[in-house]
């Protein structure tokens, strides 16, 4: 990691800072657009190399894909009875991780949560890539990929329609909504800043962002209906938040499956992707923080606040798991113990334990508030907790799937992973890279607005203090 | 023949000429007819009856044709035999006729060794030259020519000795079964006079005891027992009786996991048991003890390492069931497998069982086939270099006799080897010269299993190859040396043989042979005579019963065929020191001293059906393992050799040494390693070759006393694990019951407290509340009752699935990686006889109460089905008449159904899976074949209704109770599965789902199954009490 806590990495206009008039270690009103616009295009050798990693990931992953579909799902390491593994893993894992930059973007606009705005945009950044990513799974593991809009209700000659009972119809929708909403949110959130850099570029780049900008000018009636319509779209984005993770869960809950089959599912799901998503968003922040040098704009008070919300979702989510094991307990069937039991002991023990470890354990170091303020630290624990997340679903997914109701059935050996199902994983992770870097380069990673706003708030809180303790 | 004379004769037979099709130079035609047969109609299949020919039991067979190419076989339902049904290897016979490493036409070494294809001209032309040149020369000396042959009856055993009569002189001719009964045959003739392979009538026995004979797998005529233990089982439950059915041995075998208790005897006990058991048995009928084998019991029981309070009891029910019957040993019997016969034969007689169950004069085809010691006559002759040619037809020496004889370095010094074989086997691939016989499916014959059952073979589509029958060749060859046998061809010498006239030859070759005898009770005793006449006077020589006590001292020379005098045969004799001799040459350290215990395969005999595909993909009904051998430690053993699963072992013995990976478990006894007979081919086909190991690698050759017979288990073996590990592919992981099973079993005592309604399992649709009415709204609701207590666990209804169903065969790799693709599995629940700590040696060797049962899981065609709600495009629905219909074209491959469903029925099509041509012709045209990326699950045969609805339909009828089988139902011999329509108060199929051992699957999850199941039951032991 090139990140290291005591480099300073504020390349621009250190000399700034001394400029300013209160003797606040902040970026100056002023400069802030220059800030965080001059971080932008970022290019050299690192980010070329970085950019060149991720896009031949993602090629390694096509090529997985393609193989795949031209010999047949043999190529993966799935089997009877363990149907369903990494994709539909990576699937609910992806969706979980777009979550958080609904809740960020949303949940927390709503609530004005100080924090917000540093981690806003790369947050929505996040989701809108995450649900692409995500949306894809689900057809990468069809065994007729090709036939994957008969998955759409579209009208047709034969009049055939989909299952409308099905949670994978439901999932359908769930993404396609998700997506919407999201881009919806990501694009409105930057028409302000689309608007800045169409007035700063020039030639091509000058008519797109100037037609993403959709005609702002930054007028008071168009911030007024701005803020209005922001208002009501995180209004809006709020039920989906709960909503679309629910019906991820449903692809389980709805089914007859032990391990599955739990009305618990849906707030458990729920919890573990805001939790999931909130640990991405500091995985990403971090690196992002330290290579852009953006330690003004997301501060350490920053982290420390998504750290405590990580603390508190890591808390719920062990109460969930714990609720998980309590049900299965107290509701006495035979199998469902099994089920359990052989995801903590059988073929799944050490992915369940090295889960249990990143998900339950690791976040408690939390409660150290040196833990919650020291980048490394945090980064460590919030990949733990990503790499626990995923583990977890794939334990519930595959794990629960290998001890099923006839033990004759039961899977023998469990999951083993192929190069295929390896790949077209890695695939994922090296096309988010890769967006993620070209939407490093060519949007602002802070929203300038939202930025100056919180900073004129803090002022202003700054200054009421100030000047009742002067009045006093 | 040429084809114009071949379509010639087809004519003649009119009603059932065989069709055009698939000629030998391989046309490929969508539609092989340029003008259709008048008996063919497209788009409907022509049934034309013959006989499987896959073992000695002679079952009737029926062939479905269509547009050319055979797509199923089933039980000839005419047949007394079977009875329409057929097991596994029967329905493999159709991977025989179109195997695609079958030999393709005649070859012929080449100066460098090689075989190449020749013209059947030239072929005939060196099996001329060939007989020229073994009776060239000065001496005049006979035996220079032998024939080692099947068992054969009828026309083409005639034609076979009659063609060597005519072409050399004295020649020698074996009728070979590495299953020949020696054992058997040598103690009936030491008790009643006559060395006959009996039957066995179980309809009648009020008690069953098996000494190891697995009659429900390889012994005998495994179907003709199968039927007949179900039919008694059935009548068990019926109250008709309370016969319990015992099973002792050092393995439990899939025969002895039907049985009520197995007692784990010492491999080699079996004469002791019997002796004990015979006192006990006359002491209670107050009467002697039948000559022999007396002594007081407690002594015989602790010699057999038995108590003698299990002895008495066994004993005084086996007396009290009046008529009893006591199965002999099994097939791959140990070294006092003549005296443990003799044995049992005498407590048989002790309880009255003599020509009440155990009947001596329906004798078995068996009875005549070759013993080990002129096989063995016939190996020295040949290594003494008096053979001079040796023709090998359907047999297999070299793959079935133990390595220490030599047979391939014997057959190595017979300078012209004619071998008429389909396949390039062990012996065939010695041979200088391979005449291809048609198979069985292409060709003429009869076979005769049992007196008064004469079934007959006929073409059913045109040779797959250039291969032309080996009676044909016989003939053509002895008209070119001259001789005139009475026919042009086989089919002209089998006619003039079985002497019926047109109409006669046309009704027999129609209904599948001549039977006067249905099964051996109805069998007046004119007719019985008649029929035994009817058999030869070789083979039944001392038919009549001698009394009891007296012994024949030319039994042992029934053997039919005039033996050559050769050299004496030195038989390898067992070392008694060897055990000494195995420690000292260097037995591996951490090896333990065990018995050996081989045992015949149900799936392919003496190895024989190993090349078929079908028998390899399918589990092995008890170990539940494909594509490979394995050899069986109790964990009790595993613990000593500190092997787990799939460890390989090391096995020596004098004779040679196996590496085959161990399978714990604890039906064997723990001094036991048993091993399964039948794979291990070096040679005969890309299936057969190299999966498994061939356990008489072990065997030291020596023969049993009296009998003669090739020793197989009962020997010692070392065996020590070694550090490799091999995995065995099982396709069980486990055999737990869970909860409520989904396999349950009652007593018969709980059956008969049993209300006859309403039954013991509250899982009535009825019972559970519900919003909706799971009741299809169609005229037919479609389902089915599978009886478990009938069912016995073979798998034959899984290859009548493969067959119907153009299910694929995957491999053993594919089967590895979980992708096997059965739609119908039959789990083997409850087999676990003691809990994982208490495996220990007193345990295992205590009687334990079986309570295995099989299940034969497919698709439930649930009424409220999981797998329907989920599936997101509609790809699986349920129809009007209860089915829940897989649309494959519909599929996308979400798999989500195969999740959801409790039962695990549906199979994905994980890649493309190829059938190597020629197999494709076998597909059924009836049924999609799948592609990759969809889902495919059991149809409940869809096209079988279609077909059957057609034909009302077209007869302005209904469709009429028991008119629809399903594969998997037409094939069972135990008559486990009946489908049928549920609205039809009066069917089959409802009237027993509706009786008080039916329950539904997992009915619990509210899947409202369309199968439902009835418990299996066991009889307890009843002290004291009488049964019947």
């Amino acid at each position: 990691m090139a990140y290291s806590e005591t480099r300073e990495t504020v390349p621009a206009e250190p000399a700034a800072r001394s400029e300013t008039p209160s003797g606040d270690e902040r970026v100056p009103y002023r400069r802030i657009t220059e800030d965080i616009l001059g971080r932008m295009g970022a290019s050299g050798r690192g980010y070329l190399l970085g950019l060149g990693a991720a896009g031949g990931l993602t090629l390694l992953g096509a090529a997985a894909w393609g193989y795949q579909l031209w010999k047949g799902m043999g190529v993966t390491g799935m089997s009877h009875p363990i149907m369903w593994a990494t994709y539909i893993t990576s699937f609910v894992w992806w969706i979980g991780v777009a979550h958080a930059g609904t809740f960020i973007s949303a949940i927390l606009y709503l609530f004005r949560a100080p924090f917000r705005p540093a981690f806003s945009r790369s947050a929505e950044a996040m989701t809108v890539i995450a649900i692409l990513i995500s949306s894809a799974f689900p057809i990468i593991h069809l065994g007729r990929a090709w036939r994957f809009y008969w998955l759409l209700p579209y009208p047709n000659q034969r009049d055939l329609w989909v299952t409308f009972r099905s949670p994978l119809i439901l999932d359908v929708f769930a993404v396609i909504t998700d997506l919407t909403v999201a881009l919806l949110f990501f694009w409105l959130g930057l028409v302000p800043d689309l608007a800045i850099l169409r007035d700063r570029a020039k030639g091509w780049a000058r008519t797109i962002y100037g037609v993403l900008s959709l005609g702002w000018e930054g007028t008071g009636r168009q911030w007024k209906h701005y803020r209005l319509a922001y208002s009501l779209l995180a209004g809006l984005a709020v039920p989906l938040v709960i909503s679309a993770h629910s019906i991820a869960s449903w692809d389980f809950a709805l089914t007859v499956v032990p391990g599955w089959h739990s009305t618990l599912l849906p707030p458990f799901f729920v919890a573990g992707a805001i939790f999931s998503g909130l640990a991405m968003v500091l995985t990403l922040s971090i690196p992002l923080r330290a290579w852009l040098g953006l330690k003004d704009q997301i501060t350490d008070a920053h982290l420390d606040w998504i750290a405590r919300l990580l603390l508190t979702l890591s808390l719920l989510f062990a109460f969930f798991r714990g609720m998980e094991y309590f049900m299965v307990w107290y509701g006495g069937t035979e199998i469902e113990k099994i089920n359990m039991l052989y995801k903590a002991s059988g073929a799944f023990a050490p992915w369940f334990w090295i889960m249990i470890v990143c998900t339950v354990l690791a976040p408690l170091a939390f409660f150290r508030r040196s833990v919650r303020r020291s980048a490394p630290a945090l980064l460590a624990v919030s990949i733990a907790i990503n790499t626990g997340m995923w583990l977890d679903r794939f334990i519930i997914i595959a794990g629960s799937l290998a001890r099923d109701y006839l033990p004759d059935a039961w899977s023998d050996s469990g999951y083993r992973m192929t190069l295929v199902d390896l790949g077209i994983l890695l695939g994922s992770l090296g096309f988010f890279l890769f967006c993620f870097l070209l939407f490093v380069r060519y949007l602002p990673v802070l929203p300038v607005a939202e930025t100056k706003r919180e900073y004129l708030r803090e002022r202003r809180e700054e200054e009421a203090l100030r000047g009742a303790s002067g009045g006093g | 023949m040429n084809r114009r004379r071949f379509l010639k004769v087809l004519g003649v037979s009119g009603a059932v000429a065989a069709v055009e099709g698939c000629s030998s130079n391989r046309d490929e035609r969508l539609i092989p007819y340029l003008i259709p047969a008048e008996d063919q109609t497209p788009g409907v299949s022509s049934e034309y009856s013959t006989v499987c020919r896959e073992c000695p039991a002679g079952c009737g067979m029926v062939a479905r044709v269509r547009d050319g190419r055979a797509h199923k076989v089933e039980g000839n339902p005419e047949h007394p035999i079977n009875r329409g049904t057929l097991c596994l290897r029967g329905q493999s016979a159709l991977q025989d006729l179109y195997h695609p490493d079958r030999i393709r036409q005649p070859l012929a070494r080449d100066p460098r060794g090689r075989l190449q294809p020749i013209s059947w001209e030239e072929a005939e032309r060196r099996l001329l030259d060939a007989l020229a040149a073994a009776h060239s020369g000065r001496t005049t000396r006979g035996g220079r020519t032998a024939w080692i042959g099947r068992l054969e009856t009828g026309a083409f055993d005639r034609l076979v000795g009659e063609w060597l009569d005519a072409v050399a002189p004295a020649p020698t001719r074996l009728r070979y079964e590495p299953f020949a009964y020696e054992p058997l045959r040598e103690a009936n003739a030491r008790v009643f006079g006559t060395a006959v392979v009996p039957d066995m009538r179980i309809s009648e026995a009020r008690m069953l005891l098996s000494f190891g004979a697995d009659f429900l797998e390889t012994w005998v005529s495994n179907i003709q027992y199968s039927r007949a233990f179900s039919a008694w089982r059935q009548a068990r439950v019926q109250g008709k009786h309370r016969g319990r059915y015992v099973f002792i041995g050092p393995r439990l075998s899939l025969t002895g996991a039907n049985a009520d208790q197995w007692i784990p005897a010492r491999s080699g006990a079996e004469a002791l048991i019997a002796r004990a058991l015979t006192a006990i048995v006359a002491a209670e009928r107050g009467a002697a003890p039948a000559g022999g084998g007396a002594g007081e019991p407690a002594a015989l029981a602790e010699a057999a390492g038995m108590s003698v309070e299990i002895l008495e009891r066994l004993g005084r029910e086996f007396a009290a069931a009046a008529p009893s019957l006591a199965f002999p040993v099994g097939n791959a019997a140990g070294e006092d497998a003549t005296a443990a016969n003799e044995a049992i034969l005498r407590l048989n007689l002790a309880a009255g069982n003599v020509d009440r169950t155990y009947i001596l004069d329906w004798p078995h085809a068996l009875t005549a086939t070759a013993r080990y010691a002129e096989i063995g006559a016939l190996v020295a002759a040949m290594q003494a270099g008096d053979v001079r040619l040796l023709l090998v037809h359907e047999a297999n020496p070299v793959y079935h006799l133990p390595p220490v004889l030599r047979v391939a370095e014997a057959i190595g010094r017979v300078p012209s080897v004619v071998s008429f074989s389909s396949y390039l086997d062990e012996t065939t691939a010695l041979a200088s010269l391979v005449l291809p016989d048609h198979r069985p499916l292409e060709s003429w014959g009869e076979y005769t299993p049992r007196p008064g059952i004469t079934g007959l073979l006929q073409p059913v589509v045109m040779p797959v190859f250039d291969t032309r029958p080996t009676g044909d060749v016989l003939l053509s060859t002895a008209a070119r040396l001259g001789r005139d046998l009475g026919a042009p061809d086989f089919h002209a010498y089998m006619r003039r043989s079985l002497g019926l006239d047109e109409v006669g030859w046309l009704a027999a070759v129609q209904r599948g042979g001549i039977f006067t005898a249905e099964d051996a009770p109805a069998l007046d005793a004119g007719l019985r005579e008649q029929a035994v006449a009817g058999l030869g006077p070789d083979a039944l020589e001392g038919k009549r019963l001698a009394s009891p006590q007296e012994r024949s001292p030319a039994s042992s020379e029934t053997a039919p065929l005039p033996a050559r005098k050769y050299p004496e045969f030195a038989f390898p004799q067992r070392n008694p020191e060897d055990a000494q001799t195995l420690e000292s040459t260097g037995a591996p350290d951490g090896a333990v001293r065990l018995t050996l215990h081989l045992y015949p395969s149900l799936y392919f005999f003496d190895g024989r059906t190993a090349n078929r595909p079908w028998a390899q993909e399918i589990p092995d009904p008890m170990a539940k393992a494909v594509w490979g051998s394995w050899a069986e430690i109790h964990p009790e053993t595993a613990r000593r050799l500190g092997a787990a699963q799939d460890d390989v072992l090391v096995l020596t013995t004098d004779a040679g040494r196996l590496d085959v990976p161990a399978l714990v478990t604890d039906r064997v006894r723990p001094e036991v390693v048993a091993l399964q007979l039948g794979q291990g081919h070096t040679h005969y086909t890309r299936y057969a070759r190299g999966t498994g190991v061939n356990p008489v690698q072990l065997l030291s050759g020596a023969s049993e006393q009296p009998s003669g017979a090739l020793v197989m288990s009962g020997t010692p073996v070392s065996v020590s694990r070694s550090p490799v590990r091999r995995r065995l592919v099982v396709l069980q992981a486990s055999e737990r019951l869970v909860g409520e099973p989904v396999a349950r079993e009652m007593t018969l005592t709980e059956l008969v407290q049993t209300p006859a309604e309403g039954g013991a399992f509250a899982s009535r649709e009825e019972e559970r509340p519900s919003f909706y009415r799971y009741i299809p709204e169609g005229k037919h609701h479609w389902g089915m009752a599978i009886d478990l207590d009938r069912c016995i666990g073979c798998n034959a209804c899984v290859a009548a699935c493969y067959a119907e169903n153009n299910v694929p065969v995957v491999g053993r790799e594919e089967c590895a990686r979980g992708h096997n693709m059965a739609w119908l599995r039959i789990a083997n629940y409850g087999g676990e006889l003691s809990a994982a700590g208490e495996a220990t040696k007193e345990a295992a060797t205590a009687p334990h109460d079986i309570r295995i049962r099989f299940l034969p899981m497919l698709c439930q065609q649930c009424n409220n089905a999981p797998c329907e709600y989920v599936c997101p495009v509609n790809a699986t629905v349920h129809s009007k008449e209860g089915l829940n219909q897989m649309v494959y074209n519909r599929c996308v491959g979400t798999r989500f159904c195969s999740n959801n469903c409790p039962y695990k029925v549906r199979r994905f099509n994980w890649l493309t899976y190829e059938f190597p041509a020629p197999l494709d012709q076998q597909l059924n045209p009836d049924v999609i074949h799948r592609t990759k990326g969809v889902m495919e699950k059991c149809t409940f045969c869809i096209q079988r209704i279609r077909r059957a609805r057609i034909d009302a339909t077209t007869e302005g009828r209904p469709i009429r109770d028991g008119e629809i089988m399903t594969a998997c139902q037409q094939t069972c011999p135990a008559d486990a599965i009946v489908f049928g329509d549920l609205k039809d108060p009066n069917s089959r199929a409802r009237r027993l789902a509706e009786g008080p051992r039916g329950y539904g699957a997992l009915a619990d999850l509210n899947t409202y199954p369309n199968i439902t199941y009835m418990a299996r039951v066991r009889a307890e032991e009843i002290h004291g009490a009488k049964n019947g």
